[in-house]
């Protein structure tokens, strides 16, 4: 061993052992924490999470518990302590845009470079990380079945997308919302889950709240004639369950920082209307059975119906040979059957509703319709289903994609694609009911 | 590396900085573990190094210097990892096996003990000299270069590195393996 090649040699043979390829899982993580954070202020004043030599893999665990809830005692003085001096926190009046809470994270993220996201539907704009990828709303965000459903496809919807990091955003009619404390209060009533108030935010220059809801931070504001809500929380892969549902601890407050950021770039306007579908090239079919007209789109074929719908069995079989039935070629893959049934002696259109929507379907009233001048509705069970009410009489036109069993729908399914609705209201403004 | 997509990188592409992170992460986990010789040390060494790059990248004034750029935040990394660990990072898998060191062909199981144990006992800085200079392959200049310090402070840490190993070679072949209770690193 006096011999310096020998050495060279040894010391080089026992260096080239061990790993050469670093996992795609410790890749992942380092970038979407990178990505997560943005690019820091550099005269920031860095938090314990943001200390060098602490893994991404420590920072990411759960927080424990005393520090989660001294973080929402301090949140909680902070924001007592900013009403009492009357500064910036608590005042609606805030500057447009801008995103202010009771307790301003020091680990601010940086916007710049992100993406820039229009919702027609929901009436606001935002930008997000680029790492994000978005799944359009497919429908609108209704009360009843939407609330509980934190991966709902009525809600403009983001992922990371090398990491476990949701966000979803939607809106509703000031009406339907009530005020927003009442949004925050109902939406994710789980048993199990927490909800506190984390700070005061204006966004766009309104002002709302931020909650800690089941592990998520929720944002909720009212402007104009909507209330907004925004949420973001940790996903477990292939888990619909909300954080603390999941065992999971409080949210990372990195989370709280990303929700900041995203709010402050939020711009609201009213709601655009969705592109109309153009029916008028479409061609008129006439149910003498039934007493109406539509029309349908070229190349769709039509099944009359054989006999007269009735609440047993064809409650039960969206194929049922009592219905008009329609269908467009096979590759656009959507089916539409439509029939008239008369209310019996002293029933009412709620109770024939709810005799009719027996299947284990989620169901709800998604908007009012018009329909040949008559006031309406789209109402959701199992797929979606115009109704309109004439004299004793109930027209129903449903559609869906037949994806399901033997043409069905899919079985208990919340909402079919985005197609769907479109040509539900499409369809519907083409339709004439005769008079009783 | 391609300069382009560190100029990309350093405007706020996020989906270049990942191109540039997938193409030297390899590497630096390599680097890492023989610094730190330890696998989750080194995964963490390299995830801050690639989080720093992200966030200091659009101070680094010259593109073509990014390579080097990225040794020396992954060698601060592990300078910390290390630190941050060294009152628990004690143990050496010890072989109870007596014999002489095998040095043409394959490193025998007795050397590389004796190295693994001989390293473990350098400190951090000695551990980059010497890693840079025979796993890298670099001249000691070029080590002084890439590390940032003078070349006479680099051939002082490979002088006393190599003096530590060569007799941390020699001392363990004069007496048996006994105990794993040398200082840690």
């Amino acid at each position: 061993m006096n011999d310096t090649s020998d050495f060279d040699r040894l010391a080089r043979a026992w260096l080239a052992e061990g790993p050469r390829e670093l996992s795609d899982r410790v890749l992942a993580e380092a970038l979407d924490e990178a990505y997560f954070r943005g690019r820091q202020r550099r005269l920031g004043v860095r938090t314990a999470g943001g200390q060098p030599g602490l893994s991404v893999r420590a920072r990411f665990g759960a927080l424990p518990l005393s520090v989660g809830a001294f973080l929402i005692v301090a949140i909680v003085a902070a924001i007592a302590t900013a009403a009492i001096l009357g500064d910036r926190f608590a005042s609606p009046g805030g500057l447009p845009g801008q995103a202010a809470t009771a307790a301003p994270s020091d680990d601010a993220v940086d916007p710049t470079g992100w993406i820039e996201f229009r919702s027609d539907r929901y009436g606001f704009s935002l930008s997000h990380p680029r790492s994000w990828t978005l799944t359009l709303a497919s429908r609108d965000w209704v009360w009843r079945e939407d609330r509980l459903d934190w991966m709902s496809n009525a809600a403009e919807r983001f992922a990371a997308s090398t990491a476990d990091v949701s966000f979803a955003a939607f809106s509703l009619a000031a009406d339907a919302a009530a005020r927003p404390n009442s949004l925050s209060d109902a939406y994710y009533p789980q048993d199990g889950c927490t909800r506190d108030l984390v700070g005061l935010v204006t966004i766009d220059g309104h002002a709302g709240e931020i909650y800690r809801v089941c592990g998520a931070f929720q944002a909720v504001v009212d402007a104009g004639a909507r209330s907004y809500s925004f949420a973001l929380w940790r996903t477990a892969p292939n888990e619909a369950m909300p954080p603390e549902l999941r065992g999971a601890g409080p949210p990372h407050r990195d989370f709280l920082s990303m929700l900041e950021a995203v709010l402050a770039t939020v711009d609201v306007h009213d709601p655009v209307p969705l592109p109309a579908i153009d029916t008028t090239a479409w061609l008129p079919y006439r149910s003498d059975r039934y007493g109406f007209s539509v029309s349908i789109p070229a190349g769709w074929t039509v099944t009359p119906a054989e006999r007269d719908w009735s609440l047993d069995p064809d409650r039960r079989d969206w194929l049922t040979p009592a219905a008009e039935h329609f269908a467009s070629p096979a590759a656009e893959a959507l089916r539409a059957s439509a029939w008239v049934v008369e209310l019996g002696s002293g029933e009412s259109f709620s109770d024939w509703i709810n005799d009719f929507h027996t299947l284990p379907c989620p169901g709800g009233r998604i908007e009012g319709a018009i329909v040949d001048g008559r006031v309406g509705n789209i109402l959701f069970h199992c797929t979606y289903h115009g109704v309109a009410v004439v004299g004793n009489r109930v027209f129903v036109l449903a559609i869906w994609t037949p994806t399901g069993e033997e043409g069905r729908p899919p079985v208990g399914a919340t909402a079919g694609d985005e197609r769907v609705l479109p040509m539900l209201r499409a369809l519907l403004s083409t339709v004439d009911l005769d008079e009783p | 590396m391609d300069e382009a997509l560190v100029e990309r990188a350093r405007a706020g592409d996020e989906e270049a900085f990942s191109g540039l992170a997938r193409s030297v992460g390899d590497r630096l986990l390599a680097i890492a573990f023989r610094i730190t010789r330890d696998l989750g040390l080194a995964e963490d060494a390299v995830q801050q190094t690639l989080i720093g790059a992200w966030n200091d990248l659009p101070d680094l004034r010259d593109a073509r210097a990014f390579d080097a750029w990225m040794y020396r935040l992954l060698v601060h990394a592990c300078y910390r990892e290390l630190r941050r660990n060294r009152r628990w990072n004690a143990s050496v898998r010890v072989v109870p096996l007596d014999g002489r060191i095998e040095v043409d062909g394959a490193v025998s199981v007795i050397a590389r003990d004796q190295l693994e144990r001989g390293f473990r006992r350098l400190p951090p800085e000695q551990r980059a000299v010497f890693v840079f200079h025979h796993y890298l392959g670099l001249s000691l200049p070029e080590v002084a270069d890439a590390l940032g310090v003078p070349l006479g402070t680099v051939k002082s840490r490979m002088h006393y590195a190599v003096s530590a190993l060569r007799a941390s070679l020699e001392a363990d072949l004069r007496s048996p393996i006994e105990s794993t209770s040398e200082r840690p690193a």
